[in-house]
């Protein structure tokens, strides 16, 4: 028999180094393929069973998610910038288009079955159920997102960032009594553990303050209204647009007709930047530095 | 012209013996039926993760096809001794090496026409249908992977068994797939050996994501530039003509011991 087929059906120890590699291989294959970022449930109250397969299904859910990123951005996933751009990186871009574009209007409802998936695969995924929520809501669904955002709640009731979908949809419909009390739970539950330094959650809880402060600016409640701009101002001290509002309140100019416009205004503006746009105004930002 | 096909003939009823395509359709139907029926936040109106897991299936499910025919077909033949029987015919090795991989590729284009067709006429029915000329050059570009595929586990399998010939092909494909296309962007943060690991790795594996037309066809793109198409296949047909090469060189002076003698 031929030596290297002897060697790979028999028991030569070569045949095994030669599996222990190409294991090694495919583990560095498989590990260059999942997301790193992917939050693994490690807190208390997770059980055995739950640590031991909710890495899995963190990372599962982190990879469906990813791919709803890549359907709002038309199939184009994040890739970090080349080092160099050869003729099989020229070609591939040929073949397969990277250009920068957006889903738009009902193109967004493809995004749907990925985010929705990646909160089936982790129902600890809340950001997977609160930018459906968003997106059915832009839509103009907002049955379907009061959906969504019941179910995160009933899967994470101690969660505070539900509450954030929660508000935005009573202020939608222009329930402002339900959207104080949507609002105000946010902010006792406020916020989800190791996460009160983190940029997002700050965000999130200044949004609430300043919903807050609109809708006791509605009601004609100014010193309460004036406690939530100040409490703002402490998480992000650099906005001093607040400063002027909570001089205008204190001096008694109530604008209860401003506020309304505000509350209404759910979707600040109207204008979504994606991650990807900030990564290339930093690169662009150190471009210009090296220059 | 006449010996390769008579073998490529044998590949195939030895595959629809081996009910491998069945198992495939059966799986795929399976998967089909619970995408369709999946709640998924209320969204009716999409259509392109229908689109998109089927490729996606169609991909895995033919390089499973490919590698696994391709890698069985000498190592059997040596082991059930239907080697000598063959060999004592005027068929070269030559004959031998491109007749099993005719088979193997022609086998495996087949069954990935029937997947696309299977999910084409699924992604219809959600009111999603491609274009036709993408749809074209996305199989014709498949059609040049399998070709490469075929020709790598062929080539593997003339020195190794089916079990250690397949393991060697497939873990081949997980860096083809998972590693090549990253190291222009995974290559600029390292040094040394680890640089030089990486740029082994693109340079010696075959590129098989310019073959990959899925993005066109699911996100609407529209068809690809036809220099780039004419490009892919011209890379395509280079590599496996490699391959088969290299095959033949690894079978041409092979000896064949009887079994048991």
């Amino acid at each position: 028999m031929d030596g290297w087929t002897r060697w790979s059906e028999r028991g030569d120890p070569r045949a095994g180094w030669a599996a222990v590699v190409l294991f090694a291989g495919a583990a560095f294959a498989l590990s260059c393929r999942l997301d790193p970022e992917a939050v693994i449930g490690t807190g208390a109250g997770v059980s055995g069973v739950e640590r031991a397969l909710g890495g899995a299904r963190s990372l599962l859910s982190a990879g469906l998610y990813e791919r709803a990123d890549q359907y709002f951005h038309k199939g184009v996933p994040h890739r970090r910038r080349a080092a160099y751009r050869d003729f099989f990186v020229r070609l591939r871009e040929l073949v397969s288009p990277d250009a920068h574009l957006h889903a738009e209007g009902a193109e967004m409802a493809e995004v749907m079955p990925w985010l929705s998936l990646a909160a089936r695969a982790d129902e600890r995924n809340v950001e997977a159920y609160n930018v459906a929520a968003y997106w059915l809501l832009k839509m103009g669904d907002d049955r379907e997102s009061e959906r969504v955002v019941a179910e995160a709640v009933s899967k994470n009731p101690r969660d505070y960032r539900p509450m954030v979908e929660l508000a935005r949809i009573r202020l939608f419909r222009g329930e402002f009594i339900s959207a104080a009390s949507a609002i105000d739970r946010g902010i006792a539950l406020w916020p989800v553990p190791d996460t009160e330094e983190s940029e997002s959650a700050r965000h999130d809880l200044s949004w609430f303050l300043d919903m807050r402060a609109s809708l006791y600016e509605f009601q004609g409640r100014g010193s309460e209204a004036v406690a939530c701009l100040r409490r703002g101002l402490s998480l992000f001290p650099a906005r001093t647009n607040s400063l002027g509002r909570i001089a205008r309140i204190e001096s008694g100019e109530l604008d209860p007709a401003g506020a309304e416009r505000q509350l209404r205004n759910v979707f600040g503006g109207g204008k979504t930047v994606c991650a990807r746009e900030e990564d290339e105004a930093d690169h662009e930002h150190e471009h210009e530095h090296e220059h | 012209m006449t010996r390769p096909l008579v073998l490529c003939h044998a590949v195939w009823l030895e595959v629809f013996r081996r009910r491998d395509f069945y198992v495939l359709l059966i799986l795929m139907t399976a998967m089909f039926a619970w995408l369709l029926s999946a709640d998924l936040f209320g969204s009716s109106a999409a259509s392109r993760y229908v689109l998109d897991v089927g490729l996606l299936y169609a991909w895995g499910g033919s390089l499973i096809l490919a590698v696994t025919a391709a890698a069985r077909q000498l190592p059997r033949d040596e082991e059930i001794g239907a080697v000598f029987m063959m060999l004592a015919k005027p068929v070269t090795r030559w004959d031998m090496v491109f007749g099993k991989w005719l088979g193997t590729w022609s086998v495996s284009v087949g069954a990935t026409v029937a997947l696309y067709l299977a999910v084409l006429a699924v992604s219809a029915l959600r009111g999603r249908m491609p274009d036709a000329v993408s749809v074209c050059q996305a199989l014709l570009l498949h059609g040049c992977a399998l070709g490469v595929v075929s020709a790598l586990a062929l080539a593997i399998s003339t020195r190794m068994s089916f079990g250690a010939a397949s393991t060697t092909a497939f873990v081949l494909l997980a860096a083809d797939y998972a590693v090549v296309p990253k190291i222009p962007e995974l290559i600029g943060g390292e040094t040394g050996l680890r640089a030089d690991l990486l740029l082994l790795l693109y340079k010696g594996l075959p590129h098989l994501e310019v073959f990959d037309l899925r993005r066109r066809l699911i996100h609407g793109w529209g068809a690809a530039p036809a220099s780039a198409i004419l490009i892919s296949v011209a890379y395509g047909v280079a590599v496996t003509g490699a391959l088969l090469a290299l095959a033949w060189l690894g079978y041409r002076k092979k000896r064949f011991p009887r079994q048991g003698g």
